[in-house]
């Protein structure tokens, strides 16, 4: 059978024909070294770590023949970063155990993402499918690696085989890629544009982009390109049986990282749970703290985060990290006062810090201070803001409410230049220029923000108010 | 597959079989010859246990004639120490004998900080070539006196910069005769700011985007008179910037006026597209090669310019992180093609963090072949530290416009493998075949001279401006055989490192380059006719035959 093929699942003859010839292959094996586990990394590993580790590596070199132990000592290598071993590990225990899927699957998904051998990775994942087909991200990832390997036809099978088992939208942006690549420009568009039309999403807008692009589409191109350059994706295929190696994670960093990762993934209780104990653990890591109050605030608790930064601060007072954490803390309470004490300290601490200096010029313009919050914003531009547009869209509004129109319209111009799916930007700019009886670029800058389509409170009364300022009315 | 096919495959895979030793199959392309020709430079990374970001990053290296005796020097950038109040480590020039050969330069007053990058250029047009050395600390503007003596002018001038500087690039960007520069910054680090983070249960360097400080860039505009007026805010450098690590000069999108394109690490690409006056307009996104497909910025490092598929605009390749392949963005005119997986990038770029790059003609068979210098940024699994090493990777460019992987790989047997980082190219020792200088990470650097076995015939081109400097981002068009071949002056580009600024064509077995045209920096074009192969042309700005470019 070709490979790209779909696999059937063994019938019992064929398992029975699989199992002769693994027993014969591990009459062999056991006295090829390749079944030998690999040895237990060195040098300066975290303790917690290489207990886990030693335990696990133990437990499987005791019980040679037991898939199990060397399934439970990958996922440890795997999921703690050790991914050459996990994917010797893997194949040992998907060797041993002929029948199950996760060896062979988790790692075919090693040897792709961290090898590149999708060579080898399909072999492997081939062997996972034909213990189960009915495996979504599994025929997912088949469609992808052989895109990889440009074999599209079998590529599209597999996205084929995918969407019949419901994955939806996943399977859908794969054959969109396909096209894509085949220079079948308007086929793709005309799956990815209702698709996103349901379900906005950054990935499909930046394959809208390059679709437009390719058509000629010059308006819709820029507008896809801004909103697909989002780092974030709703679009994430859900790959549930991963969920297995999680309990393997051991060790400072590595639960660190897992206890960032289960906050986005909404689940701040467990990640609140890991983080008290890294900062037990390690009570001056500033990452550890910082994970810590971000678990709180999620979890609205910020009374508590409060706690864990001043006693932070106690102990570091000069600490401009925890200042700035402090004073989201009290931005998030409506404490304008404090978080603005406890932003000069980091502006003090740390003059080059631009997103402090931009928060603190926000803050003090809130609170009247017009002129002075202008020339933090302004500074804070000049040192580096993390979101330039986002700081000119500011220094618009505090302009435009000051009445300084030609100069609102200069800031909000440069912020929608920046990115041009940024409607209020459009908006805004449409509005200033009609104060300044700019009438045709103000219509301009509105028919952009009506053709990005949302806001479509703002568009009106911006629209009303040029109308009004073309007809002379005050 | 059948069943046993099946068994098989997790053994054929790797859990059961063991590899044999990778043997020579084909003659390399390159040897190391460093030391024996005199290089004995050794990178200090400074690193001390604390993992530091700026000790993984490495340093760079310029190929530039700084004696003006016609051949080509090595300047390599040392990093040293990132505590305040410990000596400088010097930076090393190395004048070349003429053969390829070198001996130890003047010593130098270096830099102040921590080095990085340099870029090479005769910014006050005095007809020898000054360096631009970017550190983490105030850079500086070595005026060289003719001779490889170099008085660092950076305060004076105004360009002493104290960020963390990467790479840097001379490009005349106002049309006005005289070199601006572009500085590349990477982000906002102070030592006492340090993160920790941890990889395989051991302490590591933090990727960038857990600082989120990224250090915006800037744009210097050459008074005329030795100084320069930082006009990054007025140019609008200030609306957009990332972790910039690469730089290059190109006329990308075809106005007669060079524009740049700056490789981030983890943000989004910058495309200035330059709008005359030295106004800039951010424009990545929109030509699609601010981002992958997806979306997703990549961890953009080292960037070259070329025009990859002969159609008479630069292309533009950058180089990632392990896990992600290579950008090969192919220039359509009014936008960019992310062509990667159709030149055969797409799978193996992804086995390397790779850094310094280089698209030339090694073998001179008239196609561009690529060089990619590669170390990790995360230790290897072991737990040990200071496991960053990994083979470079050599591809030939063939017919079909595809790279194909050379082995043995980085094309030298046995493969060198260390943290590589900075990678310059040129013509060493003149014999017509482009050579490579490439800076290890506490190692020794690699000069790789090329042995390519029956290269093809060449022909250099020394392009130069006006005033008498190499013209930096002007265009030589060649016809060779059937095709007409477009390279850039291109001295800077790759990583943090500084090219041979003449311009090499591989002729295959043609006997020559006919219809020779330049196109200035100021857009203007002219034609120098038919040369024969094998020598060094120069073609200076004035003398050759002006043509109106609505006839091309």
């Amino acid at each position: 059978m070709p490979s790209g093929t779909l696999v059937p699942a063994p019938t019992g003859h064929r398992l029975l024909r699989l199992r002769l010839v693994l027993l014969a292959l591990l009459g062999g094996c056991f006295g090829d070294p390749s079944m030998q586990l690999p040895a237990l990394p060195e040098g300066e590993i975290d303790a917690q770590l290489r207990e886990t580790l030693q335990t696990l590596h133990d437990a499987a070199a005791q019980n040679p023949r037991a898939a199990e132990q060397r399934g439970e000592l990958a996922m440890a290598y795997d999921v703690n970063g050790f991914h050459q071993r996990a994917i010797v590990v893997y194949g040992q225990a998907a060797t041993l155990a002929p029948d199950e899927f996760h060896w062979p699957y988790y790692r075919a998904l090693l040897m792709a993402r961290i090898n590149a051998d999708y060579q080898g990775a399909l072999a492997s994942l081939d062997y996972a499918i034909a213990n189960d087909a009915g495996y979504v991200p599994a025929w997912l990832s088949r469609g992808e690696w052989l895109h990889a390997l440009d074999r599209p036809e079998e590529a599209r099978a597999a996205y084929g085989r995918a969407a019949e088992l419901g994955a939806g939208s996943p399977a859908t942006v794969g054959v969109a890629r396909l096209l894509l690549d085949d220079n079948r420009i308007d086929e793709a568009a005309a799956i990815l544009e209702p698709l996103n039309a349901r379900m906005p999403d950054p990935r499909l807008e930046a394959l809208l982009g390059r679709a437009y692009r390719a058509l000629g589409r010059e308006q819709d191109a820029r507008i896809a390109a801004a909103r697909g350059s989002s780092a974030m994706s709703a679009m994430q295929w859900i790959d549930p049986r991963l969920a297995r190696r999680t309990p393997y994670i051991a060790g400072f960093g590595n639960l660190l990282k897992h206890a960032q990762s289960l906050i986005q993934a909404g689940r701040q209780q467990d990640a609140l749970a890991i983080a008290e104990d890294l900062v037990e653990q390690r009570p001056d890591d500033m990452a550890a703290i910082n994970t810590l109050v971000w678990a709180n605030a999620a979890l609205g608790r910020i009374a508590e985060a409060k706690s864990v930064l001043r006693e932070g601060l106690q102990r570091h007072p000069d600490e401009p990290r925890l200042h700035q954490m402090l004073a989201n803390a009290y931005l998030q309470q409506g404490d304008a006062d404090s978080a603005r004490r406890h932003l000069e300290q980091v502006t003090a601490l740390a003059p080059g810090n631009a997103r402090a200096t931009e928060e603190l010029g926000w803050l003090v313009a809130r609170q009247g201070q017009t002129d002075a919050g202008i020339a933090l914003l302004e500074q804070a531009l000049e040192i580096g803001a993390r979101e330039p547009k986002q700081v000119l869209y500011r220094l618009g509004l505090l302009d435009g409410a000051a009445g300084r129109w030609a100069q609102a319209a200069g800031r909000f111009r440069d912020a929608a230049r920046l990115d041009a799916a940024f409607a209020m930007a459009h908006i805004h700019l449409g509005r200033c220029l009609a104060e300044v009886g700019d009438f045709d670029d103000a219509r301009k800058a509105l028919d952009w923000a009506d053709r990005l389509g949302t806001h479509a409170k703002e568009r009106a009364s911006a629209h009303r108010r040029l109308a009004a300022l073309e007809r002379g009315l005050p | 597959m059948n069943i046993a096919d099946r068994a098989l495959a997790v053994c054929a895979t790797g859990a059961l079989c063991a590899c044999s030793p990778s043997e020579a199959t084909a003659p390399a392309w390159f040897g190391d010859e460093a030391a024996e020709r005199g290089i004995d430079f050794r990178h200090v990374s400074g690193f001390d246990g604390r993992y530091l970001l700026p000790e993984i990053t490495g340093s760079g290296a310029a190929l530039a004639d700084v004696d003006g005796d016609g051949d080509l020097d090595a300047y390599i950038v040392q990093s040293g120490s990132l505590y305040p109040g410990t000596a400088r480590h010097a930076d090393r020039l190395y004048l070349n004998r003429g053969d390829g050969y070198f001996e130890p330069g003047p010593d130098g007053p270096g830099g102040a900080g921590y080095g990085m990058g340099v870029a090479a250029g005769d910014y006050d047009n005095d007809g020898d070539v000054d360096l631009y050395v970017a550190n983490v600390g105030p850079n500086a503007l070595l005026r060289n006196d003719g001779s490889g003596r170099f008085e660092n002018m950076a305060a004076a001038a105004g360009v002493d910069e104290p960020g963390w500087g990467t790479s840097a690039a001379f490009l005349d960007l106002d049309g006005d005769g005289d070199l601006d520069l572009y500085l590349a910054n990477y982000i906002q680090w102070r030592i006492e700011a340090e993160l920790d983070c941890y990889m395989a249960g051991a302490r590591t360097y933090c990727p960038p985007q857990n600082y989120k400080a990224a250090a915006p860039d800037h744009l210097f505009r050459n008074n005329g008179d030795g100084t320069f007026t930082d006009v990054s805010r007025e140019a609008g450098l200030k609306l957009a910037f990332g972790n910039g690590f690469g730089v290059v000069g190109a006329d990308f999108d075809g106005n007669g006026r060079t524009d740049i394109f700056v490789a981030n690490d983890m943000t989004v690409n910058q495309l200035w597209l330059n709008q005359g006056d030295l106004r800039f307009v951010e424009s990545a996104l929109q030509w699609g090669c601010g981002v992958d497909e997806y979306g997703q910025a990549k961890a953009g490092m080292g960037v070259a310019t070329a025009d990859i598929d002969d159609d008479g605009d630069a292309d533009v390749l950058v180089v990632n992180l392990e896990g992600q392949t290579d950008s090969l963005f192919l220039n359509q005119g009014a936008w960019f093609d992310d062509a990667t997986a159709a030149f055969g990038l797409g799978i193996e770029s992804r086995k390397h963090t790779r850094f310094g790059v280089a698209l030339a003609d090694f073998d001179n068979d008239g196609t561009l072949d690529l060089f990619e210098a590669n170390g990790r940024v995360a230790h290897a699994e072991s737990g040990q530290k200071g496991l960053f090493a990994e083979p470079n990777m050599l591809y030939r460019g063939d017919e079909a416009g595809r790279f194909e992987p050379v082995e043995p790989a980085g094309g030298v047997f046995p493969p060198l493998v260390h943290t590589s980082r900075g990678l310059a190219v040129g013509d060493v020792d003149d014999d017509g075949g482009l050579d490579l200088l490439v800076v290890n990470r506490d190692a020794p650097p690699y000069l790789l001279m090329n042995r390519v076995p029956q290269r093809g015939n060449w022909i250099r081109f020394r392009v130069l401006a006006r005033q008498g400097r190499d013209a930096h981002a002007a265009t030589v068009s060649a016809t060779v055989g059937a095709t007409r071949t477009h390279r850039d002056v291109q001295p800077a580009s790759s990583y943090l490192s500084s090219n041979d600024p003449r311009v090499h064509f591989g002729l295959g077995v043609a006997e020559g380059a006919t219809d020779v045209a330049v196109r200035w920096p100021d857009g203007k074009t002219e034609t120098f006719g038919d040369f024969a192969s094998g020598r060094t042309v120069t073609l200076r700005q004035g003398t050759g035959a002006p043509i109106d470019p609505a006839s091309r």
